[in-house]
């Protein structure tokens, strides 16, 4: 610490340059756009209508209305909503996280004929929009009669979890050592064992990131929910707060509140799960 | 008959036991894609020749939803404007967000302390990009929001953006780019910071200036991560739904300016019931992605510099 200080002492004063203050100032700007509105959107929440039609560019109100809130409650299931969406979220992650682990430890791993071929596969569903699937899954869902349940929207995730899934933890099993895998079959191991006892705890930093990123997309998911949950009772955050835009139009006090609810779990993932964010964004950087 | 055959098979026992274990270990993928991937593609593409609408049995029509797709005075015209709208929102949001993303990358890469804080600013809007955010960005850009509050200020009457006609596309393309920038910054930031120093060390060494530097080595060698920004992100426009359901509560109005392809077939299954012809619409969609995608990937040949 002290040679540091020292070594600074050394450049003699500190004067930032005009380059670097431009630099600190544009990306300050830009910070600002991007995070401003959801502040704008915190302290709207708490005010009165009337405070919101006159003085909406105090950020936050004279009086913070948190009945707001409590009106919200009232008059929509938003505890209800707020507990679908956990609780498909949470199931569609354990899915995507499991599954999409397993077939890549066949992809990674293992070796055999079609493994090209099958791999060329995860990655030509990327390109498939789930927009142009929808007319006969819904009607199929529908037949079986299981819409306004859960199942339609967590089961495919157990099945694969997600080409971009697979794609990533591949990618992270083949730059773990292949040493020990070896070893483990020399020793008599199975490859179930081997996937579980030994490669699935090395991949806890990879497994991490998908399960953050796919809670998040679970979370955000706003078409399938909208077809198979139609029932106000069991649908999910998103769906019925797409409601309230159209529902409570004018009444921004109450449509400010539901969006700030239906954001608190993810800003809270987001600042919790940071370290995890920047490492999948560097991991999905890796490409070949 | 098959024991035969499996005994007189050229590969080692052991090879073929991993063999077994590789199709089991996929298997969960296969199925998946089997049921959720290729089944529906399949069903959607019979579809498209029928007309049916969940009650009573599917009736046989041949070309006739296909007929109605190219019939601009009839059906067909509410599905090119669907398709012109989503074309004209991703082909100036996608090079936007491009664009912009590369540039925030670049400043983001300098030495900047307090790097993590702005980057994770950056990266806030894609992770909670939806609903809420389309909801938000509703009150902002209202008739009485904020942003024409603020244009009365400097004596500019700003347009109800998501009400009127002329307005509406622009107003989900800057929610798009608003949203979708942050990710692809990251990405491109993930891209440059693989970028060898020495490489653009010796070009500065050489007498190449800031531009020449950027356009002779940065920019190829962050051309895999653009091509592959590209590819996502004109698959995601192509896809666009959220935003126009929320702000045109799911009409895609107003005056169907807002109607995105996705929306459309949305519609025509939840709102007409008419899976045969929106079918027609999901495969055009799904050709339309799939020729997209193709001719990227051989225009990529020509600009993407694979340094393997």
């Amino acid at each position: 610490m002290t040679t540091r200080l020292g070594a600074d002492s050394r450049r003699g004063p500190q004067i930032i340059s005009p380059g670097r203050l431009a630099l600190y100032g544009t990306l300050t700007l830009f910070a600002a756009l991007f995070v401003l509105p959801f502040v704008w959107q915190l302290g709207g929440s708490l005010k009165t209508p009337a405070e919101l039609a006159t003085g909406s560019f105090n950020l936050f109100p004279a009086d913070p209305q948190w009945g707001n809130y409590a009106e919200v409650f009232r008059r929509a299931p938003i505890a209800t909503w707020f507990a679908n969406s956990v609780v498909i979220a949470v199931l569609g992650t354990l899915g995507a996280t499991l599954t999409s682990a397993f077939c890549a430890y066949g992809f990674a791993v293992l070796r055999a004929r079609g493994s090209r071929l099958a791999f060329g596969m995860v990655l030509l569903t990327i390109l498939v929009p789930y927009q142009v699937l929808i007319i006969p899954e819904y009607i199929v869902w529908a037949k079986l009669g299981l819409t306004n349940t859960p199942i339609p929207l967590v089961l495919p995730w157990f099945l694969g979890g997600g080409a971009f899934n697979i794609f990533l933890l591949r990618q992270f099993m083949l730059g773990l050592p292949r040493d020990m895998v070896d070893a483990a079959r020399v020793d008599g191991a199975g490859e179930l064992q081997i996937f579980r006892r030994i490669i699935l705890p090395m991949c806890a930093p990879a497994l991490a990131v998908v399960a953050v990123f796919h809670f998040i997309f679970m979370w955000n998911d706003f078409l399938r929910p909208l077809l198979y949950l139609q029932d106000p009772s069991a649908t999910t955050l998103p769906v019925g707060l797409a409601g309230f835009v159209t529902r409570f139009a004018r009444q921004w006090h109450l449509l400010l509140a539901g969006s700030a609810i239906a954001l608190a779990p993810l800003v809270i993932i987001f600042a919790l799960a940071q370290r995890v964010i920047a490492r999948g964004i560097s991991v999905a950087g890796v490409r070949k | 008959m098959s024991r035969l055959r499996s005994l007189f098979a050229p590969l080692p026992l052991l090879q073929r036991n991993e063999e077994r274990w590789f199709w089991l270990f996929i298997a969960p993928f296969l199925a998946g894609f089997v049921l959720f991937a290729l089944l529906p593609l399949i069903a959607s593409l019979a579809l498209s020749f029928m007309d049916w609408n969940l009650r009573g049995t599917p009736k046989l029509v041949g070309l006739e939803n296909y007929a109605d797709l190219v019939n601009l005075e009839g059906k067909g015209k509410l599905v090119l404007k669907a398709f012109s709208n989503t074309a004209m929102i991703t082909m100036i949001a996608v090079p936007l967000q491009l664009a912009i993303g590369m540039a925030f990358a670049m400043l983001l890469n300098q030495k900047v302390r307090g790097m993590a804080i702005y980057r994770m600013a950056f990266y806030l809007p894609t992770v909670v990009s939806g609903v809420a955010t389309a909801a938000l960005w509703t009150w902002i850009l209202g008739t009485e929001g904020l942003l024409n509050k603020g244009l009365d200020l400097i004596g500019v009457a700003g347009p109800a953006w998501f009400n009127e006609p002329e307005s509406v596309r622009w107003g989900i393309i800057f929610m798009l780019v608003w949203a979708g920038t942050g990710g692809m910054t990251l990405i491109f930031l993930a891209g440059l910071q693989q970028i060898s120093k020495e490489l653009l060390e010796a070009a500065e060494c050489d007498g190449a200036g800031r531009i020449r530097r950027f356009f002779s080595v940065t920019l190829p060698l962050l051309s895999p991560t653009l091509f592959f920004n590209l590819v996502i992100g004109l698959i995601g426009g192509l896809s666009l739904f959220t935003e126009p359901f929320v702000i045109s509560g799911g009409a895609g109005g107003p005056a169907n300016e807002s109607m995105s392809v996705a929306l459309l077939i949305y519609r025509l299954l939840i709102r007409n019931l008419d899976f045969g012809f929106g079918s027609a619409v999901a495969w055009l969609l799904t050709l339309v992605v799939m020729l997209l995608t193709v001719i990227n990937f051989r225009l990529s040949k020509r600009w993407v510099f694979y340094d393997n």
